[in-house]
């Protein structure tokens, strides 16, 4: 078992930053040091159920109209009646399948694959591999929202504000293009033309032509300045990864390639450079030579195992 | 910015709406762990400010709304027979993990999820605003109405419970 603290906030105070030499060297040297840090790390990935601002205000302004009740019972009622309706909605739903589009679109995109298309008010979207994007087409005119795992690169029609909604964060923005990748919990964001307002669980921070987001493992949002194509290289069979870490680099060469990557001894190193989306070896090559390892395909190139030279 | 009387006006109620239902919806998430109850205690918070805009101002409404959907909540819980189990998950970090290690970390998420969910209410809303919404202890302190002192003590606590939990590894 642990031992106790000596006070009742020091915790609280560590995780402030706010604690005395003493006492910090006395925390890190406890035996539980480990799983504490670990603990406050995992639990900043806590998934929140989705929840749309524009729905709740439509129903806020549906409540209102209901004449009011106690107030107990009409929270009571107000939920049958959604329960009723999303009944009805199932039913008609089931009826009415082999008839009606669904309104909800959602993209998807499997392993090595791309797509693009138009959005109702003719802003464009490229998805690239391993991503869905979805949104409300009913609900477009009202409010320009689409929710986004994966990368993707909006081009925006000028308008009211369009908003990217991803697991760690969203962006918005008024009209302009920008890449946004968003897997794991981690956020980039790239703004290629105009402003781009990007929000995690800090601060938000606006971004310019060239500019480009990260959400820090804290939750705030750093920028760097790019020197950039009109476009991301993705768009062109050329994944882009200077200084990145090379686990990511050989996750997004999965994703590109269907491939199962081991690498042996990984340990944390950036990668300078990139790769072709359109043939294997060469990707590897690409990868590998430059930071001294060696890889081994497997027959069925399903699999790669990589390792030290 | 809106003068103190005005929050009536539709527009500026949209506004306020727009600013504080996510976060207001979070916090009652945190204390609930049940979605629908956070999104419905939500819609009442803002209803009961609507009757009574006349008497909140712009620069009120944050900590008023927050204040009713406190009560909102205590309320329920009251009145409630069954208290639905609180649950959460989180999410899987995006590194590359041999088989092994991928066990013991999904292993290790599970616990944390379920030693969070056990969490007394005061310490896991405490600790989530802190730690998921990202609020300063002083915020936190405005928010719940009490003092800085006790959300410390509050998040220590919290801590102190969830390593615990993984004591059992």
């Amino acid at each position: 078992m642990s031992k106790p603290f000596p006070d009742e906030t020091l915790l609280a105070r560590w995780l402030n930053g706010e604690l005395s030499h003493e006492e910090e060297a006395e925390l890190k040297g406890r035996a539980d040091f480990d799983d504490l840090r670990k603990i406050v790390e995992d639990a900043k990935a806590v998934e929140l159920p989705a929840f749309s601002e524009g729905a709740a205000w439509e129903k806020l302004l549906a409540a209102r109209q209901t004449p009011s009740k106690p107030k107990q019972a009409r929270r009571r009622f107000i939920r049958s009646i959604w329960w009723a309706a999303a009944a009805a909605i199932l039913a008609l739903a089931a009826v009415g399948y082999w008839w009606w589009q669904p309104e909800s679109a959602l993209i998807a995109t499997q392993i090595g694959e791309q797509m693009q298309g138009t959005l109702p008010d003719g802003s464009t979207y490229q998805l690239n591999a391993v991503g869905t994007l979805d949104y409300d087409e009913s609900q477009w005119s009202e409010r320009r929202e689409v929710v986004l795992r994966g990368e993707a690169f909006f081009q925006v029609e000028k308008g009211s504000v369009f908003t990217v909604l991803t697991p760690s964060g969203s962006v918005s923005v008024l009209g302009t293009s920008f890449n946004v990748w968003a897997r794991g919990g981690q956020l980039e964001v790239v703004c290629y033309s105009g402003k781009v307002g990007v929000k995690g669980s800090k601060t938000p921070v606006e971004l310019e032509a060239g500019q480009k987001a990260v959400l820090l493992e804290d939750g705030s949002l750093t920028t760097t300045n790019l020197q950039l194509t009109p476009t991301p290289s993705w768009f062109r069979g050329w994944t882009d990864c200077e200084g990145l870490p090379l686990s990511r680099v050989l996750a997004e060469l999965g994703r590109q390639y269907q491939l199962d990557v081991n690498w042996e001894n990984e340990t944390y190193r950036v990668y300078q450079g990139g790769f072709p989306n359109d043939d294997l070896e060469q990707a590897l090559k690409f990868i590998c030579d430059p930071m001294d390892l060696q890889f081994e395909l497997s027959s069925d190139k399903t699999s790669v195992r990589i390792f030290a030279k | 910015m809106a003068k103190p009387d005005q929050i009536c006006e539709q527009s500026v109620f949209k506004e306020l709406f727009w600013a504080y239902a996510r976060p207001l919806r979070n916090f009652l998430y945190y204390k609930s762990g049940d979605p629908d109850l956070s999104e419905d205690l939500v819609q009442e918070a803002f209803l009961r400010m609507w009757a009574a805009c006349e008497k909140v101002s712009y620069e009120k409404a944050k900590a008023y709304l927050f204040r009713v959907a406190n009560n909102l909540f205590l309320d329920e819980v009251k009145h409630r027979k069954v208290v639905a189990k609180f649950q959460l998950s989180i999410s899987k970090p995006v590194q590359h993990f041999t088989p092994q290690e991928e066990l013991e970390e999904n292993e290790f998420r599970a616990r944390l999820e379920r030693a969070i969910a056990e969490l007394p209410e005061k310490s896991r809303e405490v600790f989530l605003l802190n730690r998921v919404e990202g609020l300063k202890y002083r915020e936190i302190a405005l928010l719940l109405d009490i003092s800085v002192k006790a959300v410390e003590k509050r998040m220590h606590k919290a801590l102190v419970q969830l390593r615990k939990l993984s004591d059992l590894i």
